[in-house]
């Protein structure tokens, strides 16, 4: 294995903000070059996926040993040692990944430049657009890179500033009351993950190398190993780090639920989880098409990132206990999610409910708290964000033209629109999980791990193919077949700067899956390490500050 | 005995004063600097009449203000973590004792007596932090339209300001009731005249009225309060009064208990009313839309911090709970903790209804003083750290948003949130700056106030070492709830500027819709009258080069100290190891 030495974590993650600063010297009536510039820094942030790729051993596990996370970047950020008033406090900047982020950052990459080229047709304030598109990535990417908790949190947030701009000022007709809801229920569940966050730092203690010597840090007046209270996510997974008697030690205490129900809180908004999902479908509908396609494909990854990395790794204990908890809310997004979306007219609402509905595969599949099911659960949600990006591409293409979106409008298209109607077949047969196509390798992983350890959930769970199934040959039958109405006589077909956005992705969901060997070989070893750590809960060194050294 | 010959008694007045000079006067300089400062601005007013001198005075007193930080903060004390045993706990300045003439000293230290202040690093952040905050006021005072309408009386206005400075450098280094009061009545006099400076506008001569009232009522409370602890006790000085209360914890039980409980709410009383505390804090709102900006925002920041100051400095040192000097006799935590939860909920609530961004802003500075109080409630040099580092943070936000507000207000005469619509386009740079600051006020994430934020509510998390219980959990909880609700008032403000179309065109376009009489309703079409650079409703809005300049002295800050705030935690801590709550030894 090559380790290169070079900060690619860093560079993929900043790269959008030196992007930023590109921006900010181009002048705001030479939209085209604002344009390309943004696409550019997309570009090459693929570019950089694409080598962290190639350079990824999928050998490595990760998980909750620094030793085998991959592209580890760590730099001291904050350092209150000697006699401190919180303690002594190590912040760190703290970059790695492993099976279960490195495909997340992939897709993030994809998806952004997807975003970008759909990001063309905004011809209001393009510079203020594109600041805040790069901004926003730059808080997706770094959220799936973070290890420290502190930069987690902090990328985590720095994402709803954004979020909020970017439905608020470039969307629809209520798009202040869609982004306000988003950002006030985003920010509801991220305190909450801050209070947790604070107490875990207070819960475990590590001993820390000295960046230069790497030697552990000695205490100035007793000469003994100094302590310091951490948010290093890893040591938030070590049983050894813990204080004896603090609030988040032990387990299986009232506290430690408590912590996991906070944290989980905050992942099933971002999911979003049923009864805290009524943000997702206002955001869906109000926002430019781009940033529904940044929605449903990263930001939504978030939440089951969250929990995979987050409570699993933290609160196993918990987690196994609440298991089946966690499987009933999974079967009633996928059936609830399913049930609205067939009731929707409304082609983008429809579309913003079937998210909610395959999200619910990733909670089945993380419920089953088995290889087989986290690794369905991973791979779905790499797969929900091609497939979800298309889709919300595809409702872009036809909104651009005709400035609906009403299905019952529609009829007839597929003699129109010939090209348009074979991507939106694929994308729709991917998303029924059709075999052959990327979500059926997924979606049959969650069933075939959740059916284990959860039958009923399972079984009940498989209506939510049925209905799938049902709203979206539904929705094809109203919008393509049938006599086209005569306002629509002009519509042309999809134009070659959409293509170039929609065949990617079509070739992504035909070769997965075809052939979905080499995703699963990136995440399998991550996934089966954390089926390992969730079910025995290895304590591990408790000594950080340097990859290389840490034993 | 002998009277002692005329030659001898001038040498002990020459040693006296040789001695008050070593040992309380050299610890005094910032202040006289502040003092000299204020006669020569006074001087210079009579003298220089015209507007150019006027803004002299301005610039000789930011002079003023600086050098005097600067001698402030060589009064700092180093702290060398290797030798905890060198750390001093602080210098006492006026002693007043028997040994006036006989000064006692030991290791180059005054030790006898009790001295009406001290010279500590928790009095020296605070004096910076005024100095800070006032020398950015006048900054932005050379810019404000109200001020300039009066702007041959700078002098004046420069020179009040001086004296309240030193009221407030007073505030949190006063160890003695007698200075406390002092120092708070320098501070509200010279308010009580800045907040009627604009002489033109309807809301100034109210405002000063309501916070002369206000100040009268609380600080008769506040001197009955203390006119109790030195009925009970005999003594004003606060060490004094602690080591009377702790030599005779008997004969401070039963109906003497319940006086010292009413004398301590009595003086939270006067103290609460200085950093706008729930139930004292009605004053705030009309004063803030009544005063010049500049004035509203040195209330806002200086004041509040001063007087966070001395509350600290009060119950910490006068009443000790938990450390070596326990006495517990007024379980203050728990009032504070009340008054916390009370002062964040109502001013965020109330904050929820305004329409007008000086009362708005006002309302959000009452919850923000809620927050600072919950670090009090914590007890603990954790809570304090958090208090310091809060108001550190605070200080460059709201100071920013009030400078941003003072910028449109001079070019839009209006400060409704409904006037702000489309400001986003009309002049993004200040647009943008002040959601750069009222997002550091919510708390999010790289900016300043997150870094307040988290430390307050580490602070309240901060488990007991021993039992590892949270006490304060549901403070904490309570606290992120408020910061929830304030969201949602901000972002009101943000939703104004980049999200609505401004009123006029919203209204033509109803207009359009409507097909009404255009004639009839274009006068009540808000902003169609108001004449200027505003007649146009959708010109851009330029500002001068400085004014853009000294916008930056705030944006980076509040971005810098979001990103690295290690210096700031440790400048705080500094003060706090210093301040130790088990080693409060005079």
């Amino acid at each position: 294995m090559t380790i290169t030495q070079f900060p690619f974590l860093g560079a993929i993650t900043f790269l959008p903000m030196a992007g930023m600063i590109a921006l900010a010297f181009v002048p705001k009536e030479r939209v085209h070059a604002l344009r390309t510039v943004a696409l550019a820094i997309t570009l090459a942030q693929v570019a950089l996926a694409i080598l962290i790729w190639i350079n990824f051993d999928p050998a490595l596990a990760g998980v909750n040993d620094v030793r085998s996370f991959q592209f580890v970047e760590r730099l001291p950020w904050i350092r209150l040692g000697g006699l401190g008033i919180f303690g002594n406090v190590a912040i760190d900047y703290f970059m790695g990944i492993d099976g279960l982020s490195v495909g997340l950052v992939l897709l993030t990459a994809i998806i952004t430049v997807i975003a970008a080229l759909a990001s063309f047709s905004i011809d209001r304030n393009v510079k203020g657009y594109f600041l805040m598109f790069l901004l926003l990535d730059t808080g997706m990417m770094g959220t799936f890179c973070a290890l420290d908790f502190f930069l987690f949190y902090i990328f985590w947030e720095v994402m709803l500033l954004p979020m909020y701009f970017l439905i608020g000022i470039w969307g629809g007709a209520r798009r202040e009351y869609a982004a306000m809801k988003f950002f006030i229920y985003t920010l509801l569940g991220s305190v909450v993950m801050l209070l947790v966050m604070i107490g875990l730092y207070f819960s475990t203690q590590v001993m820390l190398l000295d960046p230069v010597t790497h030697q552990v840090v000695l205490n100035p007046l007793s000469h003994k190993p100094e302590l310091y209270h951490s948010f290093d996510m890893l040591q938030m997974m070590n049983p050894a780090a813990y204080l004896n008697g603090s609030m988040f030690a032990g387990i299986g205490t009232t506290w430690r639920y408590v912590g996991f129900l906070g944290l989980l809180f905050a992942f099933a908004i971002k999911i979003p989880m049923v009864p805290f999902h009524t943000w997702l479908p206002d955001a869906h509908v109000e926002a430019p098409t781009a940033i529904s396609v940044l929605l449903a494909g990263v930001l939504l990854k978030m939440g089951g990132y969250g929990i995979i990395r987050v409570c699993l790794g933290i609160f196993p204990d918990i987690a196994i206990a609440l298991s089946w908890y966690l499987a009933m809310f999974g079967f009633i997004n996928i059936v609830y999610g399913a049930f609205c979306a067939m009731a929707q007219s409304d082609f983008k609402k429809l579309i913003a409910y079937s998210s909610i509905s395959h999200m619910g595969y990733v909670l089945l599949g993380i419920a089953a708290l088995n290889s087989q099911g986290l690794l369905g659960a991973s791979l779905q949600m790499f797969n929900h964000g091609i497939v979800t990006a298309m889709l919300f591409v595809l409702v872009g293409v036809l909104y651009d033209r005709t400035q609906t979106r009403g299905i019952l409008e529609f009829g007839g298209l597929a003699n129109q629109m010939p090209r348009y109607f074979a991507l939106t077949v694929i994308a729709f047969f991917a998303a029924l999980g059709l075999p052959a196509l990327n979500m059926f390798v997924s979606e049959a992983f969650v069933y075939i791990g959740s059916f284990q350890t959860w039958q009923m959930w399972t079984i009940l769970s498989t209506l939510g193919i049925i209905l799938t199934a049902s709203y979206l040959l539904w929705t094809l039958q109203r919008m393509f077949f049938g006599t086209l109405p005569e306002k629509w006589i002009g519509l042309t077909d999809v134009t070659p700067r959409e293509l170039a956005s929609l065949v990617p992705l079509a070739v992504i969901i035909i070769v997965l899956g075809v052939y979905p060997g080499p995703l699963i070989d990136l995440m399998s070893a991550s996934v089966n390490q954390l089926v390992a750590v969730v079910h025995a809960h290895v304590p591990v060194s408790t000594v950080i500050g340097s990859a290389a050294v840490a034993k | 005995m002998p009277p002692p010959k005329p030659s001898e008694s001038l040498a002990v007045i020459a040693n006296a004063v040789q001695w008050y000079v070593q040992y309380s006067l050299v610890h005094f300089l910032p202040e006289m600097i502040l003092g000299g400062g204020f006669l020569a601005v006074i001087l210079l007013n009579a003298l220089a009449r015209s507007d150019s001198g006027q803004r002299t005075t301005v610039y000789l007193s930011i002079l003023v203000l600086a050098l005097a930080g600067c001698a402030s903060a060589f009064q700092w004390h180093a702290l060398d973590p290797l030798h905890p045993k060198d750390w001093k706990p602080g210098t006492m300045i006026f002693p007043y004792t028997q040994t006036l003439f006989a000064p006692d000293v030991q290791h180059g230290e005054a030790v006898s007596g009790f001295g009406m202040a001290v010279v500590d690093n928790f009095a020296v952040f605070f004096k910076l932090l005024v100095s800070l905050c006032g020398i950015l006021v006048l900054a932005m005072s050379l810019s404000s339209r109200e001020l300039l309408a009066r702007s041959r009386r700078f002098g004046d206005y420069s020179s009040l300001l001086l004296g309240m400075t030193v009221g407030l450098f007073l505030m949190p280094a006063s160890t003695d009731l007698i200075m406390m009061y002092l120092s708070l009545e320098l501070v509200s006099i010279a308010g009580y005249v800045l907040t009627g400076f604009s002489r033109d506008t309807t809301h100034g001569p109210e405002a000063s009225l309501k916070y002369l009232l206000f100040g009268a009522l609380s600080s008769g409370l506040m001197i009955y309060g203390f006119s109790l602890i030195y009925g009970l006790t005999g003594a004003t000085q606060i060490i004094a009064i602690r080591q009377v209360l702790a030599l005779s914890p008997a004969a401070h039980a039963g109906a003497n208990l319940l006086i010292l409980w009413l004398a301590t709410v009595l003086v939270l009383a006067g103290m609460c009313y200085k950093i706008s505390a729930v139930p004292f804090h009605f004053w705030t709102p009309d004063v803030y839309e009544g005063a010049p900006l500049p004035v509203a925002a040195f209330l806002s920041v200086a004041s509040k911090a001063a007087g966070m100051g001395l509350i600290i400095r009060f119950l910490v040192f006068t009443f000790p709970i938990g450390g070596e000097l326990n006495l517990p006799l007024i379980n203050w935590p728990i009032v504070i903790a009340a008054l916390s939860v009370i002062t964040m909920t109502v001013g965020n609530l109330a904050a929820l209804l305004q329409s007008n961004l000086r009362r708005l802003l006002a309302y959000s500075s009452i919850a923000h003083a809620g927050y600072m109080l919950a670090g009090l409630a914590v007890n603990g040099p954790a809570g304090i750290v958090a208090i310091m580092v809060y108001l550190a943070t605070y200080l460059f936000m709201q100071l920013g948003a009030f400078y941003c507000i003072m910028l449109i207000e001079n070019k839009i005469h209006s400060e409704e949130i409904d006037d702000y619509r489309g400001l986003g386009g009309r002049s993004p740079l200040v647009a943008s700056a002040l959601v750069i600051f009222l997002v550091s006020l919510t708390g999010i994430p790289l900016t300043a106030g997150f870094i307040g934020k988290f430390y307050l509510f580490t602070a309240l998390l901060t488990p007991n070492p021993v039992t590892h219980n949270m006490p304060f959990l549901w403070l904490a909880v309570a606290a992120i709830l408020n910061a929830i609700v304030s969201l949602y008032y901000y972002l009101r403000i943000v939703g104004a500027m980049f999200l609505k179309r401004p009123l006029r065109e919203a209204a033509l376009e109803s207009l359009r819709v409507a097909g009404a009489g255009a004639g009839r309703v274009a006068g009540a079409v808000p902003g169609t009258g108001a004449g200027g650079e505003d007649a146009t409703g959708h010109a851009t809005i330029r500002f001068a080069l400085s004014q853009r300049v000294l916008l930056f002295a705030f944006v980076i800050p509040v971005i810098a100290l979001g990103v690295y705030f290690q210096p700031l935690i440790d400048f705080a801590s500094g003060v706090m190891r210093f301040f130790n709550f088990e080693n409060i030894k005079y």
